[in-house]
């Protein structure tokens, strides 16, 4: 799934060693328009426990000096029908659904922080997943950031893990028990 | 999964294959159903929406002079689709205004080709009929893509990389519950090359420009291009809020049902990302005309300018990357303690040292914030080890004990809002002790002392810069052609641990190297640069450059330091700078120059310039100075 760039742009400066022809150069330069590249989901530990998980990007001065990597996609599962997994197998029940879950474990890197942080935009985002309603966020954020501790033990703790705690602990507030009856 | 998704796909294409040439063949033989009649009478073929829905364009190839940019057969019901929209017109009569219940499975053209028929049938007199309840994959995508709302997503430029400064553009279609505040449950609406996993060569570059590589829409969690732009490459993101409504984006997403997994050819210059995107909001609402703007090139950023102009937008959203979060966090510690973010990030122990204990709380919440948000940026651009995740889970634990303030990035002047990106200039000077007028154009786009707003600091990238110079003594030559110039002199360049850079390509004149003759010239930097003041880059930097005049033995390479600094004030630019050269052809040559551009308004600006150079052992200094009325359209 991972789209090698890196090797590409290798190549290019070979080429512009051999036959240095300046429209080479500014072709390069110029392929620009709608720069971007693409990332694919790399499970980081043997668990994919959140700690490690993260999209895999392509860094290096060539790369960037050319940004050469025409926003290509590589392929599979871009129109989505499914979320798209990030190699993580994701077992037990869903408690929120299929779609739902995999869209937690791609967001969990950004939640973890947002939760030790007691703000942010995943943090908001997970409680309008979970229908909770505006009146009730603020609080939500503050229960979530409280229990960091018992949210995030490791960092080999999985999304399923996570959200298993979310629950235990929602469903001991007064005001978060009825999202999770 | 993905062995099914193949298998679907196949029977997808064999049932187009088979569907497409057994209407083709018959087109003609059926021509007396009333119907057929009907679309004929009416010229149906020439409308503008059945122009739309195949896009099709005037085409010199093609032997009726018109043909459609979709490069993929399976677009196509009619053998000649491509080409012949009336041929297509009938063909699509014939395969999609059939009996609902001949539709036995997903990939029946009734299924795909559902704004077709809806138009089809209201042109036709027809009544309107629901998309087949067999449509299953149909149902599933347009249950989850919400229509309540559409923005236009521009991720702006990013660190390090002048060249992204063109942008790109997509589209975020919001779920009803967007009004929550909860972007990141939406999902996103992308144009794109699709590269795949061909191997690279240089022939890369011109098959991108040339349209060797197919284009295709992809639509994937708006999250995931958050991550993307924002935590990987560092490119701060605009969403400009359209105002359609939800029966118009039901219509554009009906069309671009039809051209999922379709191919375009894709050209970067004009029928890229921005303008397929131009093209569907057309579409949405008719009367929209925004791709008419764009006949040469359809540069991202203009094309922001354009929906602007259109009055279609309705609110503004600034969202800044994490680079750019962590840049203002750093930069509100105290200078003397910014070494713990440092020592921090490399080893979290010394978070637990008496000595750091010492500072405020408040202060320690800060710092250990930016060290873990160092930590966490640098490992999203690689990879994250066992390691670093459990020092990144460490300082979470501790910040989630301190007390943190919610930071806000200041929202900076948005991209509508800067300078146009074509340039001419005209202006006096002199050198060589010869007074000259000069007049000039520059294709593209922006260079680090243009009127800095809208734009990354620090970075810029001209492209087509022509230079005339007529002197005293009557003597009009071309002064120069600077192919391409790219510039990155980043003031995060230090906290960031990445390097500064420029690199220009082009023809010139040097006036002390064979009587100031054309030469081909290639040169480069490469160095560090720091914000030193509030709004003033610092850079030092290696450079080199290799000149060829029109002789083979004629060749130059010459090498040398470069230290200077840029401030900016406001929307003007001042630039100092000191340079130590050795010369092939003669003694080292010191130089100092001085900049300074002042706009007069959003696309009027005066510069001034200034040269003084001396060759060691030489008496005569060589000196130049010019000023120039710049205009930006």
């Amino acid at each position: 799934m991972i789209d090698h760039i890196e090797p590409r742009l290798v190549d290019l400066t070979i080429n512009l060693k051999k036959d240095s022809k300046m429209k080479k150069l500014l072709a390069g330069a110029v392929l620009l328009a709608c720069s971007s590249a693409t990332y694919a989901d790399a499970p980081g530990g043997p668990n994919c426990g959140w700690g490690n998980m993260l999209l895999e990007g392509k860094t290096g001065l060539l790369n960037h000096m050319f940004a050469l990597t025409t926003n290509g996609t590589s392929g599979n599962a871009t129109f989505g029908m499914t979320l798209g997994t990030n190699g993580c197998s994701v077992e037990g029940p869903l408690t929120y659904g299929g779609d739902s879950m995999v869209w937690f474990n791609g967001v969990l890197d950004e939640y973890s922080t947002d939760v030790a942080l007691g703000h942010g935009e995943a943090l908001n985002a997970v409680a309008v997943m979970l229908g909770v309603e505006p009146a009730d966020r603020a609080h939500f954020s503050q229960i979530m950031h409280a229990n960091f501790d018992a949210l995030f033990p490791t960092t080999e703790t999985t999304g399923q893990e996570v959200l298993n705690s979310m629950v235990v602990v929602m469903a001991e507030d007064a005001k978060l028990k009825k999202y999770v009856g | 999964m993905q062995i099914i998704i193949k298998v679907r796909y196949l029977a997808l294409l064999f049932t187009l294959f088979c569907t497409a040439s057994s209407y083709a063949a018959e087109p003609v033989s059926s021509s007396n159903s009333p119907l057929l009649q009907k679309a004929i009478a009416s010229n149906l073929h020439l409308e503008k929406v059945w122009t739309q829905l195949l896009h099709l364009q005037k085409s010199n190839r093609s032997p009726t002079g018109i043909e459609s940019q979709v490069d993929d057969a399976r677009y196509f019901l009619a053998r000649d689709g491509k080409n012949n929209p009336r041929a297509e017109l009938l063909a699509s009569i014939d395969a999609l205004l059939i009996n609902v219940e001949d539709v036995i499975a997903d990939d029946h053209p009734r299924c795909r080709f559902v704004s077709r028929e809806a138009w089809l049938r209201e042109r036709l007199n027809l009544p309107a009929e629901a998309v087949p309840e067999q449509c299953i994959s149909y149902y599933e995508w347009r249950g989850i893509v919400g229509t309540h709302s559409m923005s236009l997503v521009f991720p702006a430029s990013y660190l390090n990389s002048p060249s992204s400064m063109f942008g790109h553009t997509l589209l975020r279609l919001d779920p009803e519950n967007i009004d929550e505040s909860s972007e990141w449950l939406s999902w996103s609406l992308n144009f794109a090359a699709d590269t795949g996993s061909e191997n690279f060569s240089a022939g890369y570059a011109f098959k991108g420009i040339a349209g060797g590589y197919a284009g295709k829409f992809s639509s994937i969690p708006y999250f995931k291009k958050l991550q993307e732009y924002g935590a990987i490459e560092n490119r701060d993101i605009w969403e400009y809020k359209l105002d359609f409504t939800e029966a118009e984006l039901s219509r554009m997403l009906d069309h671009v049902w039809e051209l999922r997994d379709i191919q375009f050819d894709y050209y970067f210059f004009r029928q890229n990302c921005s303008y397929r995107l131009l093209e569907l909001m057309d579409y949405a609402r008719p009367g929209l005309s925004l791709t008419e703007q764009f006949i040469v090139t359809t540069i991202p950023a203009d094309t922001v300018k354009a929906v602007d102009k259109a009055g279609i937008v309705t609110d503004t959203h600034y969202r800044p990357s994490l680079g750019t979060g962590i840049q203002m966090r750093y930069q509100s510690i105290p200078r003397k303690l910014k070494p713990w973010v440092t020592r921090i990030s490399n080893d979290d122990e010394v978070a637990l040292s008496a000595e750091f204990l010492e500072l405020d709380i408040a202060t320690r919440a800060k710092i250990i914030r930016v060290a873990n948000d160092l930590i966490t940026y640098r490992s999203r651009r690689t990879s994250r080890s066992p390691e670093t995740a459990k020092k990144r889970l460490r300082l979470l634990k501790m910040i989630s004990k301190l007390p943190i303030e919610e930071s806000v990035v200041p929202t900076p002047v948005a991209p509508e809002k800067a300078h146009d990106t074509r340039t001419a200039n005209i202006g006096i000077g002199r050198a060589n002790k010869t007074d000259y007028a000069q007049l000039g154009i520059r294709w593209s786009y922006h260079d680090v002392l243009d009127r800095n707003y809208g734009y990354l600091k620090g970075a810029g990238i001209a492209l087509g810069d022509l230079q005339l110079r007529r002197d005293e003594n009557d003597v009009s030559q071309l002064q120069s052609l600077e192919l391409v110039k790219l510039q990155s002199y980043s003031d995060r360049a230090l906290i960031f641990n990445t390097l500064s850079w420029d690199l220009s390509v082009g023809l010139t004149r040097d006036d002390n190297r064979l009587d100031g003759r054309l030469s081909a010239k290639a040169g480069g930097s490469i160095g560090k640069s720091t914000q030193v003041f509030n709004n003033t880059i610092g850079y030092g930097l290696l450079t080199g450059s290799m000149a060829q005049y029109s002789r083979l033995k004629e060749n130059f390479v010459d090498v040398g330091v470069r230290l200077g600094l840029l401030r900016y004030i406001g929307g003007a630019a001042f630039q100092l700078e000191f340079k130590l050269e050795t010369r092939q052809d003669e003694s080292p040559r010191v130089s100092g120059a001085a900049d300074f551009n002042l706009p007069l308004a959003k696309n009027h600006g005066l510069r001034f310039s200034y040269t003084h150079s001396q060759n060691t052992g030489v008496d005569e200094a060589v000196i130049a100075g010019s000023a120039q009325y710049r205009f930006y359209f």
